[in-house]
Parts: structure tokens; sequence; C-alpha cells
């Protein structure tokens, strides 16, 4: 018989151990695969949605500075595939602007988005026509061109082309060019945005995805980053499960191994066999978790779909194998177990019973003032730390360091509490409360890993939850900022200032409209850097109750007189506060308003101003008009018919601004659902393990309840005791651990999104949840105390 | 005053295992008065703890009539059961079991508190036994010898009229338990207690009053010659 049936003898005996072990790792593994592999489809999908709805970029000079030729050169020796892309408009209203592009290079954009913007007839074309300068568009467009006259514009041949945005002409770039000191040029270098999965643009240049509206990836990023972030804390609370479950088999086999040796054993070859054991169950364990973890993923993808769908337009969610990250935090789990269960049979000469004496007080004292040490140094680095790297190791020593402290605190409260009983309180029922103080403290010893386990799973509910809910209330924010009104229209295509107000006029008329938001967009500088502008009427009613993060009174009628609203980005970037001064520049005119407001706005690093439309250059930088509809009852009103019925709206784009904010608000109630699934799921994995630990700590500590049944107290009212003791260190653990929720959450919104994209959440505290964590917290309690069913048994009492 | 503390006649109690129940007790008879200390000697496996908690109200027996102080034990509900052990029945067990989480100080105080005692002398009590500087430790930062003259202190404390103990001096070498017999019989002689003691010390045997053999579930006088 080898030591093989020797170990497999204590688990028959104690098969529960071994289920419990097994239970711990898979359901570790199980929520951590199954959240990446979440996020990883997500992420690809992220990646899929960018090169399918927006195969081209625009590339720009990460100094601000326009891109001229020399750029162009440049990037096509670095040997990218790019194109130029040179847009003239014209001072006329009604006049189309002319697009030149370079049919040869043009080619490259088309290998990447067949099917989208310009044909490939078009491009062969304009190919075909270099000999004589054409203009190809529609035929509306054709012939407003034909009646304004250019300076030389009679020489271009005018080839009518069905399917070509209207309010455009497409030529070749040196038709453009030419034309060029008759309006205002913009030159664009477009890239395809798979060329950069190939090759990397030089250093001194950035893409940027030409689009004034929804810009999600930021937002989509941080989401799934925070939710790896939750992924990879339930694999630290396994770890710290795992090992107290292990630890706690091993003492029980303690005086078997011990015979061993005794035997003739070598201690060497006991050790190895029993790391091969651990090796064992933690690859069974995790293989298994990571299998059920994709069968977890399967069935929240719908609903993870559909949140993704609805927040941020993402569609697919394609099944994937688990990604090398999965199998990385596995083997985290697998090296963390192994590693630490090395440490405890390196221990296991010396004798660890644990013991509730004095001699531990005092190394409770000491670890105590370590714990706090540790923390108040990782929150001094936390608090001063920029870099995510140090940001998460600051966060991960604050949390070592309070999860050590938790238990600790609640040894020192017990502490109190047995000092208080014993020195102020008389009467039978005081003995009992002070014994009750003294056993809670010993349950607090010997759970001390279980504890820290729950403290961390009760933390990563709270704080994923503040991270959720900020998203939320963040999302919900910023669709109210920018779904105000019942439509949204854009043009598409550029307006200059007087067709806009034609626009705005038309659109006034048009039936059951009852009031139109002009917003205008565009770039101006401020202390020489970029800025986005954007402009809009401050008296309109579609601007009443915007939401701002600090306004000074009246804040629309300010800015109609003399001010500027500024998003927060920009106020914490340029230490901007209400009431300061800005200086900038639109076009060619600088401009000197007073910060009247601060508006939040996520998801978009770049810094933004708003200003009264009526103090708009017309010779705005990338001047673009869209404009907000309120209508009277837009339920029975047929819009979607507009483009249709009125041919100066055609080409142009509406929403419904209602439904897409329903959609979004539907979208945030399965993720709410989800991250309830999740967080449910790590409350169950630390309660599982805190149930498991307990059946066995309290065999151990069974002695003493039957003690207390001999000495007179009855049976029933142990009973009542043990499940009040287990409730009220979980009850108790539940407020201590409520601060580090608090503290997680505010880590994550607050140090780990600025570090990782530049922007914060605001916190968000809801004591209604921490309510329902905490009686979840008593309920885990008094469920690990009722599972002891009769805490007396005669039988402990038997002497060895 | 009645004198007789434990009445028991024709007591059977059985344990099951799995299908099978085997007798324990079969017809056990006992009276034990109010400073009386009696020995109950027997092998291994005979029945002696299972007497003890009978005597106690921790198991309750298949049939047969038991009087504790005067009151039949079918009219004893839990709660009584339990209000004798917390005040009037102390049991003392072969290595001490004192409360781990409670130093021996605390122990003695708990014991007297559950009967609801104020005062219970303690220290003068840890004085005598020979281990006042026990009192701060904890139980396992004491010897075995220690341990059980603390908890002879805690079932003293409790100020019992019955005491039953099961082998006290088990877990103690014999130099120890040549040391803790005499005190512990002096205590129980100052305080007229009545005492059952269950042991295989015949040392411990040969001073009590009267001594028991437990064999094939029931008591007899113990006779020296026969089991010699």
């Amino acid at each position: 018989m080898g030591l093989g049936s020797v170990f497999l003898s204590h688990y028959r005996r104690h098969p529960g151990q071994l289920a419990g072990l097994l239970l711990i790792l898979i359901c570790a593994a199980m929520l951590w695969s199954g959240v990446r592999s979440l996020t990883g489809r997500a992420e690809h999908a992220v990646e899929q949605s960018r090169a399918a709805l927006e195969p081209r970029l625009s590339v720009v000079r990460v100094d601000g500075r326009p891109v001229d030729v020399a750029d162009f050169a440049r990037l096509r020796r670095a040997g990218l595939c790019v194109s130029p892309r040179l847009q003239v408009s014209f001072p006329l209203a009604d006049t189309p602007d002319v697009v030149g592009i370079d049919p040869f290079t043009a080619g490259c954009l088309r290998q990447y988005s067949v099917g989208t913007g310009v044909g490939i007839s078009v491009v062969d074309e304009l190919l075909a026509g270099l000999d004589r300068p054409t203009l190809l568009g529609a035929a509306a467009d054709l012939a407003r061109w034909q009646q304004l006259s250019l300076p030389g514009s009679g020489d271009y041949r005018l080839d009518a082309v069905e399917g070509l945005p209207s309010g455009l002409l497409l030529s070749d770039i040196s038709v453009a060019a030419g034309l060029a000191s008759v309006g205002r040029a913009t030159l664009e270098i477009l890239l395809p945005a798979a060329e950069l999965d190939r090759l990397p643009l030089p250093e001194g240049y950035k893409a940027r995805i030409e689009d004034y509206g929804v810009e999600p990836d930021p937002l989509v990023e941080a989401f799934l980053f925070n939710l790896n972030a939750l992924g990879a804390l339930a694999l630290l609370v396994a770890a710290l499960l795992v090992r107290s479950v292990y630890r706690f088999a091993l003492e029980q086999r303690r005086r078997t191994l011990e015979i061993l040796v005794r035997l003739g054993v070598r201690p060497a070859r006991l050790r190895l066999a029993l790391v091969a054991e651990v090796l064992l169950l933690a690859l069974a364990g995790a293989s298994l978790g990571v299998l059920f973890g994709e069968w977890l993923a399967a069935a929240m993808a719908d609903g993870f779909r559909g949140t993704l769908s609805g927040l941020f337009g993402m569609d697919t969610l394609a099944q994937r194998p688990p990604a090398a990250a999965t199998w990385l935090g596995v083997l985290l789990i697998l090296a963390l177990v192994v590693g630490w269960a090395c440490v405890d049979l390196l221990l296991l000469r010396r004798s660890a019973q644990p013991a509730a004496t004095q001699m531990g007080e005092r190394r409770w004292r000491a670890a105590l003032i370590a714990m706090l040490f540790l923390m108040l140094a990782s929150l001094a680095v936390l608090l001063a730390a920029e870099k995510l790297w140090l940001i998460f190791l600051a966060t991960a020593g604050c949390l070592v360091g309070a999860g050590l402290l938790l238990p600790a605190l609640l040894n020192l409260l017990l502490a109190r509490a047995e000092r208080r009983c014993r020195d102020q309180l008389s009467g039978s029922g005081a003995p009992l409360l002070e014994w009750s103080c003294a056993e809670m403290r010993a349950l607090c010893r010997l759970q001390q890993l279980p504890l820290t386990a729950l403290a961390f799973a009760i933390a990563a509910v709270i704080g994923v939850q503040a991270m959720v809910a900020g998203f939320e209330a963040t999302f919900a924010r910023w669709l109210d900022q920018r779904l105000r009104g019942d439509l949204y229209l854009d043009p598409g295509r550029p307006l200059v200032e007087s067709a806009a107000d034609e626009w705005g006029g038309r659109l006034q008329a048009l039936p059951g409209v009852t009031a139109v938001l002009p917003m205008v967009r565009g770039r101006g500088l401020l202390g020489g850097l970029p800025v986005d502008v954007m402009a809009l009427d401050p008296a309109s009613p579609l601007v009443r109750g915007w939401p701002f993060l600090a306004a000074a009174p009246d804040p629309w009628p300010a800015l109609a007189a003399r001010g500027v609203l500024i998003n927060e980005q920009l106020a914490r970037r340029q230490s901007l506060a209400l009431g300061d001064q800005v200086r900038f520049r639109l076009g060619t005119e600088p401009q000197a308003r007073e910060v009247i407001g601060i508006y939040a706005d996520y998801g978009r690093p770049e810094g933004e101003l708003i200003v009264p439309v009526a103090t708009l250059p017309d010779a705005l930088p990338g001047r673009y008009t869209t404009f907000v509809l309120g209508l009277n009852g837009a339920g029975g009103i047929d819009w979607q018919d507009w483009p249709e019925q009125y041919p100066w709206l055609a080409g142009s784009r509406l929403r419904d601004q209602a439904g897409l904010k329903r959609a979004a608000n539907a979208a945030f109630a399965r993720t709410f659902q989800m991250t309830r699934l999740l967080n449910g799921l790590t409350l169950a994995l630390a309660g599982t393990a805190l149930a498991l630990m307990g059946l066995v700590i309290f065999r151990i500590r069974q002695r003493s309840y039957t003690l207390l049944h001999v000495y007179g107290v009855p049976r029933r009212r142990l009973r009542r005791r043990l499940i009040a003791h287990s409730m009220l260190i979980t009850g108790l653990l539940g407020l201590l651990a409520t601060p580090l929720g608090i503290f997680l959450g505010w880590v994550l919104v607050a140090r780990v999104n600025p570090a990782a994209f530049g922007w914060a959440l605001p916190l968000q505290l809801y004591p209604g949840f921490w309510l329902q964590v905490w009686l979840a917290c008593l309920l885990i309690g008094g469920f690990v105390g009722a599972l002891m069913r009769d805490p007396v048994r005669l039988e402990t009492l038997k002497n060895e | 005053m009645n004198d007789v503390l434990i009445q028991a006649r024709d007591l059977c109690m059985s344990y099951r295992t799995g299908r099978e129940r085997i007798g324990v007790l079969r017809g056990l008879s006992l009276e034990l008065r109010r400073g009386e200390a009696v020995a109950v000697i027997g092998p291994s496996g005979s029945g002696k703890s299972t007497l003890l908690n009978l005597l106690n109200g921790l198991l309750r027996p298949d049939s047969g009539q038991l009087r504790v102080f005067g009151r039949e034990q079918a009219e004893l509900g839990e709660g009584d059961w339990a209000a004798l052990r917390r005040t009037r029945i102390a049991t003392l067990f072969q290595d001490g079991n004192l409360i781990p989480t409670l130093t021996v100080a605390r122990n003695i105080a708990f014991r007297a508190g559950l009967a609801g005692l104020e005062q219970h002398g303690g220290q003068a009590l840890l004085e005598r036994l020979d281990i006042a500087d026990t009192a701060q430790r904890y139980p396992d930062q004491i010897s075995g010898g220690q341990r059980q003259r603390a908890a002879l202190a805690c079932a003293f404390a409790m100020q019992p009229e019955l005491m039953l103990a099961d082998e006290p001096t088990g877990s103690l070498d014999q130099t120890t338990a040549q040391r803790a017999i005499p005190l512990f019989f002096d205590a129980i002689r100052e305080r007229a207690l009545g005492a059952l003691i269950v042991t295989h010390n015949p040392e411990l045997a040969r001073r009590c009053d009267r001594i028991l053999e437990l064999r094939q579930g029931a008591l007899s006088p113990w006779d020296s010659a026969v089991s010699s």
C-alpha cells in the first residue's frame, strides 16, 4: 500500500473536504474564465466593429498642427497604406463641397472597405479621366455647380453618378487643390483601421475616428477592464479560500503524516507527494472550472451582447476558445495554491494547532501594526501614483493590508466587548456573553483566511456595484446631455452658417416640430492645444435641465452674455474652475469668456468648450452642424419618412433620442442582472468556503459547546448561540468590509480609469445596496451556523 | 433535609450501532447520600461514563427509576436538568475540560457566574490547590496536573452538592496524582458533598467510602479478592 492509498483513505473518510476543495477551485476558475471569456469576446467585437463600422481613420499630428503633403509622404514611406482627401467648402449657400481623392492610393482603402465609401467604379472613372479634370456627383449638385460659375469651373467635365452622397462632388485631388484658393480646404490623410494591425503609426502621429457623435471605445474598454479586475479579485479570493481549506485538511492529517514519518517514510518524499496531490487537485478543479466558465459565458452572452450593443453599438460576440489570459489566471491560482501549500509543508514540523492564547494575542497586535503600516504606505503611493502598474500594486497592498487587518479589527472589537462583559455586566447572562465574545475571537483567529476572503468578496461586490452604477449614472447623464429633445438630425454634410439658418427655419416648419436646436461643432485652440468646440442656442427650450457638475446660477443666460461651458476633462487638465477667464481661438478669432459651468463628458478625453452659437465665426475649422428637434407627441409623427418626403433632407440621418434612451436603459438593466449574477457567484464562493471551514472549525470547537452543555446551558440555547456567533462574525465583517468595498469602487473609478483611459467616473454611493450585502452576510453566517445542527456531542468529551 | 442525593433502580440503557442495539446498563441500582464518596470501577466499555451522563441528565435511561435530589427524572425537562447542572451537580473530567478561550481565573468566574454566584473565592481556591500562579494563564499554557486542579477549582466555585468525576486523575502522573487526591477529598469532605467517582486508580478508590464495580451492566460491591 503506497502513499497514494493513505492519502486517498483520508478523502474517503472526509469526502466533503475533497468535494469542498474541488468546488472552490471549480467556482473560482469558472468565475474567472466566465468573465474573461465574456470580456475577451467583447474586446474582439470592439475590434470587429471598429474595423467594420469605421474602416477609415484620419491620421492627425500629435502636436495638433494640420497635416500636409510632407506628412502624407512620410506615412507612405513608412509603408502605411494611406490616402489623402482634400475637401473644399465654398462660402456660398447650398454649394456642394468638392472632395478630392487620390485614385491611385484610394485602392489601398478599397481593399479594406468594399461596399462602403467610394465605390470601385467611381475610382475607376476618376482614373480613366485623368487626362481631363472631372467632377462626379449627383445630378442636382452638378446642376447647382454649373449655376455658380466659380472661376475656372467651366473647365471640368461633369459626370452624374448615382449613389454619391448629396452635397458632395468627387474629383481627383489635383482638381480639389486647384479649387482650394476659391474656398476653404481641409486636407485629411485617411487610413484603414485594419492597417494599424499591420504597422504602427510613426512617432508624432495618431489615428482619429472622424466622428462627431458617440465615441464609445474608451467607455467600452474601461467597462471591460473593470470587469476583468473583478475576475482577478475572484481569483485572489479563491486562492485564499483554497489555501485555508487545504491547510485545514493538512491539519486534520497531521497525525497520520507524523505516523508515516515515524514509520520511516522520508519527509521529503511525503512533501513531494503532498505537492503532487495539491497540484492534481488544482489542475482538476481549474480545468473543470474553465470548462464550466465557458458554459457560463455562453449562458450570459445574450445579456452581455444586449448590453454592449445597446450601450456601445457592438453587435457580434463570437464563441472563442479560452484565451491565454484565462489559462494564465488559472496558472496563477495553481502557483499560489502550490506555493502556499509548500510553505505549509515546510512548517509542518512545527505545531500549528491554532490556539487561543495570550502569545497569539501579542502576535495579532504585531500583525495589526504591520498591516496598518502596509496599508498607510500603499494608500500614500496610491494617491500619488500616476502609473497604472503602481496603482495596481498600491491597491493590492491596501487590499492585503486591509484584508488581514479586518479579522484583527474584528478580534479587537470582540476583545473590548469581552472586557466590557467581564467588568461591567452582572447577572447569570454575563458569563455567557463573555464566553461568546471569547469564542467568537477564537473563531476569528481560526477562520482568518476565509474571513479575509469573504471580506474581499464583500468588497468586490460593493466596489463593482459602485463601478457599474457609476457607469450607469454616467451614461444616463451622458445620454441626458446628448439626447435632449426627441430627434437628432445629422444633415450628412457640412452646412455653412447661412445654410444652417435656412435648415433651422425649414425644420421648424416640419409637422409636429416644436423646437429646433442647432448644435455646431468644430475645432478651436486653447493655450496652443486643440479643443473641440460646440455652439448652441442658450435660449432654446431643449437645453433646459442640462446636468452640470458645477454651474453658476442661471447658467444659460450667463452663457449668452459672457460665459463658456467646459467639460470636466478640460477643467482638470487646465485647472479651471467656475469664474475663471478662458482665452481661446475660434478660427482666426480670439475670444475670452468666463467659465460659468462644468459638465461631465465621459469617454472622450478631449477638451471641450460650449459657446453661444451667435459668437461662432463662420470660418470655424471643421465646422459641422447637427440639429436636435423637439416634437409635439413624437409617437404620432412619421419622421422616418421625412428624408423621402422632403428632398432637402435627402442624405441626412434621423435618430429617435427617446428610443435610444429606452434601449440604453434596458441595456443597463441587463448589465445589472449580469453584475448581480457575478456578484452572487463571488459571494456564494466565499460563503461556500466559509461554510466548509465552519464545519471543520465547529467540529474542533464542539468540545467547548458540549462542555457548556455539561455546565448547564440548554442545548437549544447553545444552538441559537452558535448561529448568533456565526451571524455576528459575518455581520460585523460585512460592516467592516463595506468601507473596503467603497474604497475599491473609488480606486476603480477615480484612480484606475484616469490612469488607464484619461478620464474619471464619479463615485456613486448606494447605502441601500450595502444593506442588501450586509443582509446577505448575515444569511451566510446564519447558514454556516445552522449547518452545524447540534453543537453538543458528548463523544467530544471522551478521553483520547 | 433529604440526605439521599441519587436513587437509581433497575436503570437500563442501550446504544444503537447500525441496526443493532447494545445494552450498556442492565438493571443498575444505586443510592448516594450527602457527604458520601462512592468509587465506581470497571473495565473499559463497561458503561461507567454512561452512568455519569445519566446521573447528570445528559442522557436519558431507556427504563428504570431515577430520582435526583428527590425528584423523578421523568418529571425533569431539559431546562430542569440544565439548571441542576448549573447550580447543584458538578461534573469533572479526566483532562479538566476547561474553556480554552478563557484564562483559569475567568474559567472559575464563569462557572460561578453560571450558577448565579457573585462571590466564588476563586483565588483562595487556587491557592488552596497550589496553582495561584496559573490564574491569568490559558488552559493550554499550563500542565495537565495544573489543569486538573484548575478544573477542580471551577467545580468547587459553583458550590455544588453533588460531584460526578470521570477519571479525575487519569491524565496525571503518579506523583502529581498523589498530591492531587488528598486535596480533592479534603474539598469534598469539607463541603459534605456527595461524590461519585469513576476511576481506575486504586489509591483514589480506596479513599472513598464505598467501592462499587460495574460489570455486565450492573453495580455490585467490589470484592478485591474476586477481582484480583
